[in-house]
């Protein structure tokens, strides 16, 4: 049963902020050990249920900033804002190889590799000068 | 902020019985628990939850430090706390604040006079 409460009151304590956790949870584990031995661990429960509560109720604004027209400017390279510029470069580079293709595809024959090809040649109509025009 | 009174006043109950239990001597955590049951006659015993969340609060505000490890006692290990001059000085203030309102209170109580009907 002591062994329970503990290990209960212990996870009490992980529910507390980490700066508060590393500072005293050594301690209160000390303490809860020597209540236990008197018989007054249920109300230790209790306390860090309440305690828990207001610590993650209190306003994280208590932390002052030093000065607020200075903020600090992570350098490194967010990896969402990476992969958006890699899609961006495939697509461009997607884009040009399509409009590029015509250039640098010798296409002559209908049929490569199992697939049909349809050559469509455009061609523009333009009046010659023939020996009917006078 | 640290030493503006205006700000530490009026004093939960647990920061005020652990200043007054800090004003006597250096004293760990269980140490202050024990102090503070002591001087209460046993009807106040704050567990670790609230003695952490106060004396952390306390000592943000500098009313509290860490006992430096150079002026610990060779059989002590554990980490002890020490009430500083700002910290004596707000609970000198509070008791005085205390005083001045048992005092309009017991004035009070002496003057009620019973509602006539």
């Amino acid at each position: 049963m002591r062994v329970l409460l503990r290990n209960l009151y212990y996870a009490m304590i992980r529910l507390y902020p980490a700066s508060f956790r590393s500072e005293f949870r050594e301690e209160m584990l000390w303490i809860f050990d020597e209540e236990a031995n008197r018989g007054r661990a249920v109300p230790l429960l209790l306390d860090a249920a309440c305690s828990v509560v207001w610590q993650r109720l209190r306003p994280q604004a208590e932390v002052t900033v030093p000065n607020p027209y200075y903020v600090e400017i992570d350098s490194a390279v967010p990896a969402q804002r990476l992969a958006q510029a890699t899609l961006v470069v495939f697509y461009l580079a997607f884009c040009l190889s399509i409009l590029i293709a015509p250039w640098f595809t010798p296409v002559k024959r209908s049929v490569r590799n199992g697939w049909l090809l349809t050559h469509i040649r455009v061609v523009a109509s333009v009046p010659n000068e023939g020996p009917g025009k006078m | 902020m640290k030493n503006d009174r205006s700000a530490t006043s009026p004093l939960s109950t647990a920061s005020l019985h652990i200043l007054l239990a800090l004003a006597g001597e250096d004293l760990h955590g269980y140490g202050i628990i024990q102090e503070i049951a002591r001087q209460s006659n046993g009807s106040y015993r704050p567990g670790p939850g609230t003695l952490y969340d106060n004396l952390k609060k306390l000592m943000d505000q500098g009313l509290v430090i860490d006992v430096p490890r150079a002026a610990y006692p060779k059989d002590e290990d554990r980490r002890l706390y020490r009430i500083t001059q700002t910290g004596r000085a707000v609970l000198s203030s509070e008791i005085e604040r205390l005083r001045e309102v048992v005092l309009t209170a017991q004035t009070r109580l002496r003057e009620r006079k019973p509602r006539s009907i």
